[in-house]
């Protein structure tokens, strides 16, 4: 007994701690503008526990084309399989640096651009806040949506949870955690099913009972006694038991939410009007409210570009307004937080790329690799071809089947980095969350 | 209203999926809860509220057109509307003490009882038995 009250009390104490320490992030914030030096990322990095540390997961579902995302401009090939956007209607090429509209943004001595829409990255990759992994995926994709969406959030293709709710399985939490994962959506990510209970949670705005007002009470106190019943004696149903056990797990949550109010931005932080964008901006104020959140995913759709992708600027078509989406809301959350993003990690994520040459349609068409982010908390910065590089020149024999961008950063590595270096997982733990996989450091922390 | 999976959020290629637990969570468990509660708690949202074309939205009137009189009668009728008469012991009581909750004698003639009758209906409609039916 007296282990127990201990155990609480220090608990209590290391969730006064993760407040205070919000508390105090949230009152410096004011002091900076939009931006603040990399140095306040790096002083938490390796750290060797998950207290006050979150991972976001963005999900780009569709196939994000990475070779139109990070641009490999200076090879002459690039044009050929992709002639310049600026040349004729259904060409997606971007233009390179300095060639006016529509143009790449140079990243000096790298040999690549950002496509224009993602600009609101420049700053952080500039300041070494933002790793870009150009060839991200895994051997053996299907180029299926729904299988390697499928791979990647389960991390394992035979398992029935996925990779995050394993995670929330494997390593205890740091202190009482009100919301210590949410799904944003009204559905749940694969990643984030199985034995833990996580919510999925829409729209913070909406997601409460206080309108009952003097039945809220009563009504509460009813659906507790009816949802913790015996499960079997309300339905022989085969989901009955996880009925019984979303009620109560509802209950809590709406609390939760009710009591830290709507979220307000702060640092001028402005999102896009989009549901992706309010879903940002929800995670942020769950994060500043101090409700334990160590995980959340976030949804971001309309990737599948298989017929007028476009260019960039007056080119911009589906994929440059895309881009401009998810680099703004990922900025608008980094400014947000300002300096807690120390204890933030952000990685999106795409079932594969595209392929590499532009198809009769003004589009592409199913690939391998793509482009994933990483920015946040330890973050070291730059760009991440993996062991064997980037193709010199993207001519039929450097290519995965002639076609494809071959992967070279698995993206269970990528995941491992961050569950090692963000959250401090052992090796044991790690072995629970990607059973057989032998972990390659990627290298994108300090 | 947002019940189940969300309108127009499946485009291709995601798809709606099959399986009963893609479309059990606790956002779709809440808007569950939320449509029985704008259906019997005045003020909670706009839906049309349960009762009959002449009741004016009360349950009350409602069941008093129907010619019940006691607590007895009126859970009677309820349970056999939505549950055909099987609940559990817990939940038989559970309702009974939400009827009696104005005190005194139960009596549809008396405006203090459509507050409890509002909070049983709404009970029922978001219980577990319910979301079987």
């Amino acid at each position: 007994m007296e282990t127990c009250s201990q155990c609480r009390a220090e608990q209590e104490d290391l969730s006064r701690r993760t407040f205070l320490k919000r508390a105090l992030g949230v009152a410096g914030a004011t002091l900076v503008l939009n931006f603040f030096p990399a140095e306040s990322l790096r002083r938490s990095a390796s750290a060797a526990t998950n207290a006050g540390k979150t991972l976001v997961v963005v999900f780009q579902r569709g196939g994000n084309d990475g070779l139109n995302t990070i641009v490999p401009y200076t090879d002459p090939q690039y044009y050929v399989v992709r002639p310049s956007a600026l040349i004729g209607a259904g060409n997606i090429g971007i233009p390179p640096p300095g060639t006016g509209d529509g143009a790449g943004i140079n990243l000096p001595g790298t040999g690549f651009a950002m496509h224009p829409s993602i600009q609101p990255f420049l700053d952080l990759y500039n300041n070494n806040s933002l790793s870009i992994v150009t060839q991200a995926g895994f051997v053996g994709s299907t180029q299926s949506h729904f299988t390697d969406q499928d791979i990647i959030e389960r991390g394992i293709f035979q398992a029935t949870d996925g990779w995050l709710n394993r995670y929330l399985q494997a390593v205890g939490t740091a202190g009482a955690a009100a919301i210590r994962a949410a799904g944003m959506g009204s559905d749940l990510a694969d990643s984030l099913r199985g034995n833990v209970v996580v919510p999925a949670v829409n729209d913070l705005t909406t997601f409460s009972f206080a309108r009952l007002n003097s039945a809220k009470a009563p009504l509460e106190s009813n659906l507790r006694a009816l949802y913790g019943q015996d499960p079997a004696s309300t339905s022989t149903n085969s989901y009955t038991r996880l009925v019984h056990t979303l009620g109560p797990d509802m209950l809590n949550r709406v609390a939760a939410i009710e009591a830290i109010g709507p979220a307000v931005p702060q640092n001028g932080a402005i999102y896009p009007s989009t549901t992706y964008g309010r879903q940002l901006r929800d995670v942020a104020h769950i994060i500043r409210s101090g409700l334990g959140l160590e995980v959340a995913t976030v949804d971001i759709g309309g990737w599948d570009t298989h017929d007028d992708q476009g260019g960039g600027g007056g080119a911009t078509l589906a994929q440059g307004a895309r881009l401009a989406e998810l680099s703004g809301g990922i900025r608008a959350f980094y400014n947000d937080l300002g300096p807690l993003m120390s204890n933030v990690v952000l990685v999106t994520c795409t079932e594969f790329g595209r392929t590499v040459r532009q198809n009769a349609s003004g589009g592409t068409d199913h690939g391998k690799a793509s482009v994933w982010f990483v920015l946040g908390g330890g973050v070291k910065g730059g760009i991440y071809h993996g062991a064997t590089g980037f193709p010199s020149s993207l001519v039929d024999a450097n290519l995965d089947s002639g076609r494809y961008i071959r992967p070279t950063v698995e993206f269970r590595d990528l995941f491992s980095d961050i569950l090692v270096k963000h959250f401090g997982v052992n090796a044991a733990e790690l072995a629970l969350v990607f059973p057989g996989h032998t972990h390659v450091p990627v290298g994108v922390f300090v | 209203m947002r019940m189940g999976q969300g309108l127009y959020e499946k485009a291709p290629p995601t798809g709606y999926k099959e399986a009963a637990d893609e479309w059990l969570n606790t956002d779709a468990l809440f808007n569950e809860v939320s449509f029985a509660y704008e259906a019997t708690i005045p003020g909670f949202g706009s839906t049309i509220r349960y009762g009959s074309d002449t009741s004016g939205g009360s349950a009350r009137l409602w069941l008093k057109s129907l010619n019940l009189t006691t607590e007895a009668d009126v859970l009677g009728f309820l349970l056999n509307l939505t549950f055909d008469r099987q609940v559990s012991l817990t939940e038989y009581q559970t309702y009974l003490t939400t009827l009696r909750s104005a005190g005194g004698t139960f009596n549809l003639d008396n405006s203090n009882v459509e507050t409890p009758i509002d909070r049983a209906l709404a009970t029922m409609l978001a219980t577990p038995r319910y979301k079987y039916r």
